[in-house]
């Protein structure tokens, strides 16, 4: 099963349905729906949905997602815990502290980064697409 | 437990949804769901989807984000936190 991590462009993207998500990170979600993909939700994505969501006053709304992503069989909940977390120097290609808390986890996951961050896209330690 | 009865609406996509008020406090809870349609009938048409990944609560959402001051917004806020430290 291929695991991918959605960065919070992805996420919000596809959840708006904003033209702006590339057609190889919609296929993603496609083959998570068919069965053929685990998108795996991070904490620090979830967050950064939340301020998003809290900016454009959609906050009430952002529970209710979390409870769709709890319940729901094509997500896959990615969790961080305090070894990774004391592994931030390992990724100093990666300028951003939530950019290298996503690709740690990416990395032990075995999982593909969907993101357009340019820096993440460049590292030779994890695996990403845009 | 407690038993309510409400109506709700099932989009294009075969998604029921419901306001449910069911006076009950917070926290996760167990939904027993019979849908029949409004004459009384249980429906028999295509299946709903199973597997789903958009959560469609923004389907009617029109309005643009402006998602790179949002995350600079954010990222300006933890980084002010500590920019007093030596």
């Amino acid at each position: 099963m291929k695991i991918f991590l959605p960065d919070t462009h992805v996420i919000y993207w596809y959840e708006f349905q904003n033209p702006k998500l590339s057609s190889a990170a919609l296929q993603t979600f496609k083959e998570a729906e068919a069965g053929n993909a685990l998108p795996a939700i991070h904490p620090i994505v979830l967050a950064e949905f939340y301020w998003i969501l809290k900016k454009a006053g959609f906050e009430t709304k952002f529970l209710q997602y979390v409870q769709f992503v709890r319940g729901n069989p094509v997500y896959r909940y990615a969790s961080i815990d305090l070894h990774e977390a004391s592994r931030l120097d390992d990724f100093r290609e990666i300028s951003q502290m939530h950019d290298r808390l996503i690709a740690i986890v990416a990395e032990r996951l075995n999982a593909t980064i969907v993101t357009t961050d340019p820096a993440i896209l460049q590292s030779t330690k994890v695996k990403s697409v845009w | 437990m407690t038993t309510v009865k409400i109506q709700g609406d099932i989009d294009s996509k075969g998604i029921l949804r419901v306001e449910a008020p069911v006076g009950l406090p917070p926290g996760r809870a167990e939904v027993v769901v019979v849908v029949q349609s409004d004459n009384g009938e249980v429906r028999s048409g295509a299946p709903l989807p199973l597997r789903t990944a958009r959560s469609g609560l923004f389907d009617a959402t029109s309005r643009e984000i402006d998602i790179e001051a949002a995350l600079t917004d954010m990222n300006d806020g933890w980084k002010s936190e500590f920019s007093e430290l030596p």
